[in-house]
C-alpha cells in the first residue's frame, strides 16, 4: 500500500499537502454519507437473463458423444420404446373390438420381412433395456462405478444384448 | 491497493460498524482507518448483495425420494425374475402379476423422463403437471387394458407367444392363431 495513500487516511484534512502539494487545488474535500442501500425486487438467474436478452451456452450439441452417454440416453429411448409397445398393445387392444387371436391371424398376412422386422423392433429394445438395467442394478449396489468398469461392463452389456436378440429372434 | 482489495470485500450491509477481525492477516493494516473513517466501507465496489431469493420451484421439491427409489430397484429386480418365469410357467395369476408390476415399472420410468425433461424453467407452471396428469391417465388405462385383455381374451404372455410363433413361420399362417398353452384361457 503506498505510502501517500496511508498518509491520506491517517490524517483527515491534511490531504492537500499529502503529494507534495503537486496536485494543488485538484484535491479537493470529499465528504462521505451511508445512506440505506436501494431496494431491489428479487429477480432469479432465468429472469435476469431473459431480461438482458442473453443467448444460451452450446451444450448438449457440443459434447462429444462418449459411450458412456450413449449408452445411458439409449438405455432411457429403449425404456421409452417398450412403454409405447405396452401401452399402445394394451389401450389399443382394450379399444378395438375383436379378439386378438383375429388381429394375429389378419397380420400373419403381412410379408416375412415386415414381419421379422417387427419381432427386430420388439426384441431389440427389450434386450438392450434388461441388459443395460441389469448394469443400472450393480451400480445401484454401488459397485462397478469406476470408469474402466463402466467401459468394461458397457462392452459385456452391448455383446449380452445383441445374444440376447438373436436368442429372442430364433424363438 | 492491498487497501482497494480489502475494501473491496467488505458486504453492503456494514454501515458503520466494521467486523476487521477476519481482514487483518499482517501487521501493516490495522483497525485506525476504519476508526476515523467509519464509512469507508462504502468505498467498496457496489456489489450486488441482492441474491436470488426464490428461485424457480422445482417439480422435484419436497417428500422423501428414498422410499420411491427404493421401491423403483426391488420392482426392476423382481421383474427380471417375472418376466421368464411368466413365459415359462404360464397361469392367469402371472399374468396379472406381470401386468401390474410392467405398468407400474413403465409408469415410473416414463415418470422420471417427463420429470427431467418437462420442466417448469422450460414450459411454464402448467404443462409440466399436464403432462404428469396424462402419465398418470395413460397408465391407468394401460393396466385396465392388460387386465381386461388377461381376463376376456388371451393374456398378454400368450398374445406374444402367438405373435412369435406364427411370425417366424409364415408358412404356418393358414393355419390360425391358437392359443399356445389352453390353461392360460380358461376363467
Amino acid at each position: 500500500m503506498s505510502i501517500a495513500l496511508r498518509r491520506l487516511m491517517a490524517c483527515p484534512g491534511l490531504h492537500r499537502g499529502a503529494f507534495g502539494g503537486v496536485m494543488g487545488p485538484q484535491i479537493r474535500t470529499v465528504v462521505l454519507r451511508s445512506q440505506p442501500a436501494a431496494v431491489k425486487t428479487a429477480e432469479d438467474f432465468f429472469e435476469k437473463n431473459e431480461r438482458l436478452k442473453r443467448p444460451m451456452s452450446p451444450h448438449l450439441t457440443i459434447y462429444k458423444p462418449q459411450i458412456t452417454s450413449m449408452l445411458s440416453i439409449s438405455h432411457r429411448i429403449t425404456g421409452i420404446a417398450v412403454t409405447g409397445y405396452v401401452y399402445a398393445f394394451s389401450i389399443g387392444m382394450m379399444c378395438l373390438p375383436a379378439s386378438f387371436p383375429h388381429y394375429c391371424a389378419a397380420l400373419a398376412t403381412a410379408s416375412p420381412a415386415l414381419l421379422f422386422s417387427a419381432k427386430f423392433l420388439l426384441a431389440f429394445p427389450f434386450a438392450y433395456h434388461t441388459c443395460n438395467g441389469v448394469r443400472h442394478l450393480v451400480w445401484d449396489l454401488a459397485k462397478g462405478l469406476e470408469i474402466s468398469q463402466v467401459y468394461k461392463t458397457g462392452y459385456t452389456m452391448l455383446a449380452a444384448t445383441i445374444l440376447l436378440t438373436l436368442a429372442l429372434l430364433s424363438c | 491497493m492491498a487497501l482497494a482489495l480489502v475494501i473491496r470485500c467488505l458486504p453492503r450491509s456494514m454501515n458503520g460498524s466494521i467486523r476487521t477481525s477476519h481482514m487483518w492477516s499482517k501487521g501493516q493494516l490495522n483497525g485506525s482507518i476504519f476508526k476515523h473513517y467509519p464509512a469507508a466501507g462504502l468505498l467498496a465496489k457496489d456489489t450486488n448483495a441482492m441474491v436470488a431469493v426464490a428461485p424457480r420451484r422445482e417439480m422435484s421439491d419436497g417428500g422423501d425420494h428414498v422410499k420411491l427409489w427404493t421401491a423403483e430397484r426391488a420392482l426392476s429386480v423382481g421383474l427380471l425374475g417375472i418376466i421368464p418365469a411368466a413365459f415359462i410357467v404360464p397361469s392367469p395369476a402371472m399374468d396379472y402379476l406381470l401386468a401390474v408390476s410392467l405398468v407400474m415399472h413403465c409408469h415410473w420410468g416414463i415418470e422420471a423422463s417427463v420429470v427431467d425433461y418437462i420442466r417448469p424453467a422450460i414450459f411454464g407452471p402448467v404443462i409440466p403437471k399436464v403432462a404428469i396428469a396424462s402419465l398418470y391417465g395413460l397408465s391407468i388405462f394401460a393396466l385396465g387394458g392388460l387386465i381386461y385383455f388377461s381376463y376376456s381374451d388371451v393374456g398378454l404372455v400368450n398374445a406374444v407367444k402367438m405373435f412369435w410363433k406364427f411370425f417366424t413361420s409364415p408358412h404356418l399362417s393358414g393355419r390360425g392363431c391358437e392359443p399356445i398353452s389352453q390353461q392360460s384361457i380358461s376363467i
